[in-house]
């Protein structure tokens, strides 16, 4: 396990600005059943060897999987690259007979029947969560940015705690847990909250404060490496980005591709403009708003930091995007943030869409079958 | 009845008792029930492993006329167990996954013509007539559903070893009684030498059980958009669908084991949506598949297991070995590892005991038969019996797709 031990803060690399990197954890499901399968290893197996961009990894469970893409210049780049890996993986689990799915949650799978993949840092993990290292069979989108110095990094980190709160609107797409609808529309996010690292980085703007900060968590023995942190955003030094990881797998890559334009236009913006000055005190009001976006989805509250004033979480999305809607044209990204919007306006998101299914069809097993199809490029009503 | 003491008062019974044979049945279901509960708590196997066992001891104690006198309605639960597996057995089949796996496809005509073409060789070769020898080929392509049903669900097994296990089984199954008729057919033309007859008889077992099977299929489908079949009491208008359309398929001279497999597929494929096999449902079954098990092993007679002897390890090897080389030579383009492989093949080795029954049936049919037919065969098929779900638990367990 020595290998996973990081004593020391690796350098911050150099990374072009802006540039995109998307992994999206995704859902393997029998075709019998429509639960959750152990069948990453056959998966894997025949994944190898095949030409594709990007990369695609084993997951905590045997019925979970990862692909990422490799660094993007822009969204037409960045769904390009996941269409290619999302039809390479359909391929192979159409000739499995197994199905694959976005979405944040497996409507009604029982963790406990989920069996740990065999490898080390998994088992490791499995023993210390316990039942929360099972639990923790959700499916997130991480969206990585490039940052070309470690400060501006931090600096962005911070500002964008207050968008939080829109990119979990935008993809919540886990209403079902267990066979039962949370109320909530990314109830994925609940299980992160259990973990003991979770939640936000702590308020530090240059690198080396945080180098310190790091080294002091380290000597308490808590933390082996920069993985044990699960925040909402943390900066990822090997890949010089930062790194977002609030969003649910939406349904779709083309979702997924657009959440990402929409984040780094976000970025561009607040580099560029500084229409804000990060402060501790934006963090008074970061879980209030982030419950009710998990909640609430667009019809949330949101506080806007720094005052009292309160904002329906569906306006204030189409708000910033008017903002940033000269930064989003520069980097070729006006369609994604086209889609959004009109979206945004249905009050329309992969929950909404998972319930309305589930309203129609009244079985979780047709709603997981057509969520599939969906995923795979095949949409039959929808 | 003579030498029973009259009863003291005229409402008590004689002495001894007199005790009817349904009454040994029912003692004989629970033996079978605990001895199963035995067999997995202890030696971790499925229960069904302890059925045929319990069925053979209670037939050497008992004598087998326990079975000869209640042969109807025995006949009949029987009927309704194997079609309920069979049933679910086809609604496992999915054939876009066959659309998309062509090598899967290949799979299932390698594996069942190397074991048609091995049995063959061997039958021929142990002295057995030609028609016989095909007959037993044809028999011998099938891997048993019921057992491979049973097992799969008890262990909840999934994976590509048990998902294609069920799959392979349902279409040798097809391939197996289709060939089996279509022997028929030219034994028709042999014995009576009447074509239009020949030709006729399989075309109207295939035709009208696709029939039946769709009618089946039609109904419950229609029935599902207003009720939750998962629900326990829906289970019971399903069952008495089930029990129709065996009337039916009595009625019309059908054969049970295809109009099932046949409405399953129809069932699942039919329509895009959804389609989950309701469990209440196979537990309601539950009860009648102990009885198959058990029926299975009250057939099988301890000399049965011996006069076959070698002859009948050399017909189960040479099948098996077929089955296995059937299923190795795609399995890397079908997309399973070499050691799925060798599990997926290894499984497929039960006999098919219901296609048996079949066969037996066949000999009443054709007296002729009866006597090159039976020994060897019977004696393959009881050892598989018994060994056959130790086998498919086993490589299940070794392929990690065990969940219990």
């Amino acid at each position: 396990m020595n290998s996973e031990n990081q004593n020391e803060l690796p350098e911050f690399s150099k990374s072009d600005a802006l540039t995109l990197g998307i992994e999206l954890e995704l859902q393997i499901i029998g075709g019998q059943d429509y639960n959750l399968i152990g069948a990453a290893p056959d998966l894997l197996r025949e994944m190898a060897n095949r030409k594709h961009p990007g990369d695609v990894k084993p997951e905590m469970t045997d019925s979970m999987i990862e692909l990422s893409t490799d660094i993007c210049v822009d969204y037409n780049d960045a769904l390009r690259q996941l269409l290619s890996i999302r039809n390479q993986l359909v391929n192979q689990a159409d000739r499995l007979g197994i199905l694959l799915s976005g979405g944040g949650t497996h409507p009604f799978q029982h963790w406990s029947n989920q069996a740990i993949f065999d490898a080390p840092r998994f088992h490791l993990l499995s023993q210390l969560y316990g039942y929360l290292a099972k639990q923790f069979t959700i499916f997130g989108q991480h969206v990585h940015i490039g940052c070309p110095c470690p400060d501006r990094a931090l600096w962005l980190l911070h500002a964008f705690n207050r968008y939080i709160p829109h990119l979990i609107a935008l993809s919540a797409a886990s209403p079902f847990v267990q066979g039962i609808d949370t109320g909530f529309q990314s109830a994925r996010l609940n299980s992160v909250f259990a973990f003991p690292l979770s939640g936000r980085a702590p308020f530090v703007l240059s690198w080396d404060d945080f180098n310190a900060y790091y080294r002091k968590m380290i000597a308490t023995g808590v933390v082996k490496s920069m993985k044990d942190f699960y925040w909402d955003i943390r900066p990822k030094p090997e890949f010089g980005t930062i790194e977002l990881r609030v969003m649910d797998t939406p349904r779709t890559v083309e979702r997924a591709a657009q959440i990402a334009a929409y984040a780094q236009a976000l970025a561009r913006y607040l580099l560029e403009e500084r229409p804000i000055e990060p402060r501790e005190d934006d963090y008074l009001v970061y879980t209030f708003n982030r419950f009710q976006a998990c909640r609430f989805g667009y019809d949330g509250t949101l506080v806007v930091p720094g005052t009292a004033e309160q904002r329906n979480i569906g306006d204030d999305i189409i708000r910033t995007m008017a903002a940033i809607d000269v930064h989003a044209y520069d980097l070729g990204s006006t369609e994604a943030l086209n889609r959004l919007r009109t979206d945004v306006l249905q009050s329309r998101n992969g929950a909404s869409q998972l319930r309305a299914c589930f309203a129609k069809e009244k079985s979780l097993e047709e709603v997981v079958r057509q969520s599939s199809e969906l995923w795979a490029g095949r949409p039959e009503s929808q | 009845m003579q030498t029973i003491s009259e009863p003291i008062a005229f409402f008590l019974p004689g002495w001894p008792l007199v005790l009817s044979p349904p009454l040994w049945i029912a003692l004989a279901v629970v033996a079978a029930a605990l001895a199963g509960e035995w067999v997995r708590r202890y030696l971790r196997l499925p229960r069904i492993t302890a059925y045929p066992v319990v069925g053979m001891l209670v037939a050497a104690v008992a004598g087998d006329r326990l079975v000869a006198e209640h042969d109807q309605w025995l006949r009949w639960g029987l009927n309704v167990a194997l079609a309920i597996l069979l049933f679910e057995l086809g609604s496992r089949v999915d054939l876009r996954w066959l659309r998309h796996n062509r090598w899967l496809l290949l799979t299932s005509l390698g594996e069942s013509l190397a074991a048609f073409g091995t049995v063959f060789v061997i039958s021929r070769y142990l002295g057995i007539a030609p028609e016989a020898a095909a007959m037993l080929a044809a028999i011998g392509m099938a891997t048993s559903p019921a057992v491979i049903v049973r097992v799969v669900t008890e262990s909840n097994a999934q994976g590509q070893v048990s998902t294609r296990l069920l799959v392979l089984t349902a279409l040798n199954t097809i391939y197996s009684v289709v060939t089996v008729h279509l022997l028929i057919g030219a034994l028709h033309q042999r014995y009576s030498g009447d074509w239009v007859l020949a030709i006729s008889h399989p075309l109207y077992l295939l035709g009208a059980g696709l029939l039946v099977g769709k009618l089946l299929a039609v109904s419950v489908s229609r029935l599902r958009h207003w009720l939750v079949l998962r629900d326990e009491y829906a289970s019971i208008i399903l069952l008495g669908l089930v029990l129709m359309t065996i009337g039916l398929i009595e009625a019309l001279r059908l054969p049970v084991t295809l109009c099932m497999l046949f409405a399953g597929i129809v069932l699942r494929n039919g329509e895009r949506r959804a389609w989950v096999f309701p469990e209440h449902f196979g537990s309601v079954g539950g009860v009648l598949v102990v009885l198959l098990f058990l029926v299975v092993g009250i057939q099988i007679k301890l000399e049965h297991l011996l006069t076959g002897g070698a002859l009948a390890l050399l017909l189960i090897g040479g099948r098996s070995l077929a089955k296995l080389c059937g299923v190795l030579l795609f399995a890397r383009p079908a997309g399973i590892s070499w050691r799925q492989g060798l599990l997926l093949g290894v499984a497929l080795s039960p006999a098919a005991g219901p296609v048996m029954v079949a066969a037996s049936d066949l000999g009443q049919i054709y007296p002729q038969l009866q006597g090159t037919l039976m020994p060897v065969a019977m004696s393959a098929a009881a050892i598989m019996e018994l060994a056959g779900p130790v086998i498919v638990a086993l490589c299940l367990k070794l392929s990690g797709e065990r969940r219990e």
